[in-house]
């Protein structure tokens, strides 16, 4: 985890978003331990509580699970959830801002779907 | 810990440096105290040490008042920008010192500390740069554990890298030894991310005090067009606002307003915040 | 509160035990130096006269005011409270007086010697008997070095005090009192009357006479210190 923390975003918010990455990424599966509050606080010099925060975000979620006295591990459909989460926020995060830019530089409907599907398929 | 003042007042002749200052602070926190010069951050530390008497109003540390009370101002460690040791000692004798008065002073951690801020044990004060002189400091404090460890500015003449190691080994030992730690500091950027808890104080008084999250939560940043933007906040509490190229931004705090198209939403650093709040306009007369 | 006199005096024996140890170091160094002079020099003869708490006297009259200043904000700082440190104050000097004593009369007592075992006979080196007469014993007079040492440290820390808590302008105004006095013709006769009570050697003298500075300095001490800023006055 070496993503630098930006500024403009709740750090708590931003903790909980990196370890979701790294699910939907694959970097961490099912039942993989994840960082202490206190390693979290630790590497990205933020207060402690700050970082719990944003853990127990994820553990509201579901997406991870503690074992008193052990630490904290990623659950079993923890990808399942994240996907169906960052799905639905798909079009708000990305495709509102990205048509509105569209219609601000006047681009056309049809240049912008070619674009989209010239570059799905090739992968990206 | 729980520190309570109640209309605390501290006046230098007739001078307030503090004038009617209520605050209630409380659990094993880091607490940033901010404000700018002047606005009365030292005179409170100095007074929660014990280290003279409010002119009036009350100020109590767990319902008891610090001034000649050794109780309470055992329990307390405050690092000050300067004149915190005997010019006549060395680096050897101050930690000496230290292990002495502070209950529960932590010697390997002081030495460990002493060799990653390079100190030398035989170095006279007199001798010391700036910035060794608020390494000792910072090693002072963290190495006390007081349950109420107050930093004032303790980073004069460190350099980036050591206040970095400063910020690393803040949080290290917090974590080891949850206390109450008070910062008062001017680089709000580098450590805003330290603090569960800000306070900022202005003239004397208090100004705001708040948790970090709160307070970015209370915030809104709106940018877009003048014009939306005008009708958008038209009659609602603006903390700071610019315009250019037909594009305006406007900060709320406090205020609740609908999410609209083409009004772009962010937030600001605790930095900007302190100083939307805090910054005296210039008014330049043609 | 004995935790805090521990604490106190462990602070005082740090910052103090160097400059006390450099004065006799000088002094003791300056002795040898004539002692020597006068064993290879035969023509002319040294004589160290009432000397031996001259320059102790005089050392202890400026210490205190040092060392006000380089312990109570220090302290201070570091939590004791000031109740403790007036009493803290008052056993270290009752301790410095124990130890300057000890040590003068070990100094005074070792030249002798050695002025015996060369037989010197051009050197002489005496301590207060000399300001007395032969009836007054030895420990009365060394007690009578005890109670000076007293006297002029315990005022040298109030000045001390003054000069912290007041001020430089009003530390000196104090201070410029004492000669004032001595002009007012009236004023410096009362004062001479009182100093025959603590005058060895004067019929009057009396070492129970030393408490009525003693009480005023420490009453002093106390009011101007229970409730002092730990910033000084500069």
């Amino acid at each position: 985890m070496t993503e630098r923390l930006q500024e403009d975003k709740p750090i708590f918010q931003q903790i909980a978003e990196m370890v979701e990455t790294n699910i939907v990424e694959g970097e961490l599966v099912a039942n993989d331990k994840i960082p202490s509050t206190n390693e979290f606080a630790k590497h990205y010099q933020i207060n402690p509580a700050t970082a719990a925060k944003g853990i127990n975000l994820l553990v509201d979620q579901e997406i991870i699970f503690k074992k008193r006295g052990i630490g904290m591990f990623v659950s079993e459909n923890a990808k399942e959830i994240v996907l169906h989460k960052r799905k639905e926020r798909f079009y708000d995060q990305y495709v509102k801002p990205m048509l509105q830019e569209a219609s601000r530089i006047e681009l056309t409907t049809e240049q912008l779907t070619e674009w989209i599907k010239e570059d799905y398929q090739n992968g990206n | 810990m729980e520190i309570k003042t109640t209309n605390l007042q501290k006046a230098y002749r007739k001078n307030y440096a503090i004038q009617d200052f209520t605050l209630d602070l409380e659990g094993e926190k880091i607490i940033g105290l901010l404000g700018k010069n002047g606005a009365g951050k030292t005179t409170f530390m100095r007074m929660l040490a014990g280290h003279f008497q409010p002119t009036n109003g009350q100020l109590t540390i767990n319902g008891q008042t610090p001034f000649n009370h050794y109780d309470v101002t055992k329990n307390i460690c405050l690092v000050m920008e300067s004149n915190n040791f005997n010019n006549k000692f060395r680096v050897k004798d101050i930690l000496e010192i230290s292990a002495k008065f502070y209950p529960n002073w932590d010697h390997e951690y002081a030495e460990r500390l002493r060799q990653v801020f390079r100190l030398k044990e035989k170095q006279k004060i007199k001798t010391l740069s700036k910035g060794m002189y608020s390494a000792l400091g910072i090693i002072v404090g963290l190495s006390s554990h007081a349950p109420i460890t107050i930093f004032d500015e303790p980073y004069i003449g460190l350099d980036a890298s050591f206040r970095s190691t400063f910020y690393d080994l803040l949080l290290e030992s917090y974590q080891k030894n949850p206390r109450l730690i008070i910062l008062s500091t001017h680089l709000i950027d580098e450590v805003s991310n330290l603090f569960e808890e800000v306070v900022i104080m202005q003239e004397g008084k208090l100004l705001l005090h708040d948790t970090v999250d709160h307070l970015a939560s209370k915030h809104l940043v709106l940018s877009g067009n003048k014009e939306k933007i005008d009708q958008l906040t038209n009659g609602l509490d603006i903390l700071h606002q610019s315009s250019m190229l037909g594009q305006k931004t406007v900060v709320l705090y406090d205020e609740l307003v609908e999410e609209t198209d083409g009004v772009d939403v962010s937030k600001s650093t605790l930095q900007e915040l302190f100083v939307y709040l805090t910054k005296e306009e210039v008014n330049t007369h043609a | 509160m004995l935790e805090q006199t521990k604490l106190h005096l462990y602070y005082y024996w740090k910052t103090s035990w160097t400059t006390i140890l450099t004065f006799w170091g000088i002094y003791i160094f300056f002795i040898a130096l004539m002692f020597i002079a006068a064993f290879y020099g035969s023509n002319g003869s040294i004589m160290m006269t009432g000397v031996n708490i001259a320059p102790g006297l005089i050392f202890s009259l400026f210490f205190g005011i040092f060392s006000f200043k380089d312990t109570f904000p220090y302290v201070i700082e570091l939590g004791l409270d000031r109740y403790s440190f007036i009493l803290s104050s008052f056993i270290s000097i009752i301790l410095y007086t124990v130890a300057m004593t000890s040590i003068s009369q070990i100094v005074l007592h070792t030249v002798d010697y050695l002025i015996n075992l060369f037989s010197l006979e051009n050197f002489e080196f005496s301590g207060l008997e000399i300001a007395t007469t032969d009836a007054t014993s030895t420990s009365s007079i060394v007690l009578y070095e005890g109670l000076l040492y007293l006297l002029f440290f315990s005022f040298s820390i109030l000045l001390g005090s003054v000069f912290f808590r007041f001020g430089l302008k009003i530390g000196f105004t104090v201070i410029a009192i004492f000669p004032i006095m001595m002009i007012i013709q009236p004023i410096a006769h009362k004062v001479l009357d009182a100093l025959k009570y603590i005058a060895i050697g004067h019929e009057l003298y009396t070492p129970f006479a030393f408490f009525v500075p003693y009480g005023v300095i420490a009453i002093l001490l106390y009011v101007i210190v229970y409730n002092a800023s730990a910033v000084g006055n500069n």
